[in-house]
């Protein structure tokens, strides 16, 4: 399964190209640390919770760095609605 | 009941596509404040950090990708309604109006920069015996901080090969793309040594897969992968 394919066939301008045998955990890995470490960090009135994260389909070593930035991140908003996870 | 945000744009720009679908399949709309619209989708309570979750969360923020490059958010801002997310629009307004200025017309492409991490520790440790792990167990407390000494000289040693190879694929790529804004996503993968980040104009995806495709000649034991393009999540 190519990157690409983990994405719906209809998202513009998707490509992913690899000149060696490639790893398509890349995407995903990739994908978790963009969607969990980066971006604007717009503070809301409600966390998402990090507690009882499915860790089946993530490396555990990624999944592990981006929940732990969301923990510091997340668990000093304001309201919090997680459910003791954080 | 809450609101969760997935990406900021200008108001006025193309809303989400009435068919769009959000996190679990929820409807995606826009709220409009401040010369800004973010889009969110009502959801019963916040999503957990779920593989398919974030999927679903980054599939919106590429459809607005598709007609207007948006402000990517990060996953986990809800709001418990309209107001208090209008409020932090207001709020911000300014900061997020000279953001989407400077990442319009642009995208974000990556590249993954895989490596032999065990030839790697070879080399380093051809370079530098002394920090060859010793073959027993240590036995007393001197010889247990000692070898602690050794694993993190090692570790450092490592990480510095691993950016010099960083370095020299941004080389390569700068000399094709020289205006590009880089930056180093942090992915803790053993068989990479990192994984670089580029804003590039829209137009010029193509010109990085190529530019990607050169490096690999430049730099040949650098395993290089290209993803994107993405919305600007590593420069906001």
């Amino acid at each position: 399964m190519s990157p690409g394919s983990e994405l719906p066939p209809g998202d513009p301008g998707w490509e992913a190209w690899s000149p060696g045998s490639g790893d398509e955990s890349y995407s995903l890995v990739e994908l978790v640390n963009r969607v969990l470490d980066k971006g604007v960090v717009l503070t809301g009135d409600v966390t998402i919770s990090v507690a009882g994260v499915d860790l089946v389909y993530l490396g555990l070593n990624a999944v592990l760095t981006s929940v732990s930035t969301a923990r510091r991140t997340l668990g000093r908003t304001v309201g919090r609605d997680d459910a003791g996870g954080g | 009941m809450i609101l969760h945000a997935y990406c900021i744009r200008r108001a006025g720009e193309p809303p989400p596509d009435a068919a769009a679908r959000g996190i679990g399949g929820a409807g995606v709309a826009a709220v409009e404040e401040a010369g800004l619209a973010a889009w969110v989708s009502a959801l019963d309570a916040p999503p957990p950090p779920e593989p398919e979750r974030l999927r679903e969360h980054d599939r919106v923020v590429r459809s607005a990708l598709s007609t207007a490059t948006p402000l990517p958010l990060r996953y986990g801002a809800a709001f418990r309604g309209e107001d208090a997310l209008r409020a932090v629009l207001r709020g911000r307004a300014a900061e997020l109006l000279a953001a989407l200025d400077r990442v319009h017309g642009r995208v974000e492409m990556g590249l993954a920069v895989g490596w032999d991490a065990a030839a790697a520790r070879e080399r380093v440790l051809a370079a530098r015996p002394d920090l060859r792990p010793p073959p027993e167990k240590p036995a007393t407390g001197r010889a247990y901080l000692e070898s602690r000494r050794r694993e993190h000289a090692l570790d450092a040693a490592l990480r510095a090969e691993a950016g010099s190879l960083l370095d020299r694929v941004s080389r390569a790529l700068s000399t094709a793309l020289p205006d590009a804004e880089e930056a180093r996503v942090p992915i803790p993968q053993p068989d990479l040594a990192g994984t670089l980040a580029h804003l590039v104009l829209r137009e010029q995806a193509s010109a990085y897969r190529a530019a990607a495709h050169a490096a690999t000649g430049a730099v040949p034991e650098a395993d290089l992968r290209v993803s994107g393009p993405w919305a600007p999540y590593s420069f906001v």
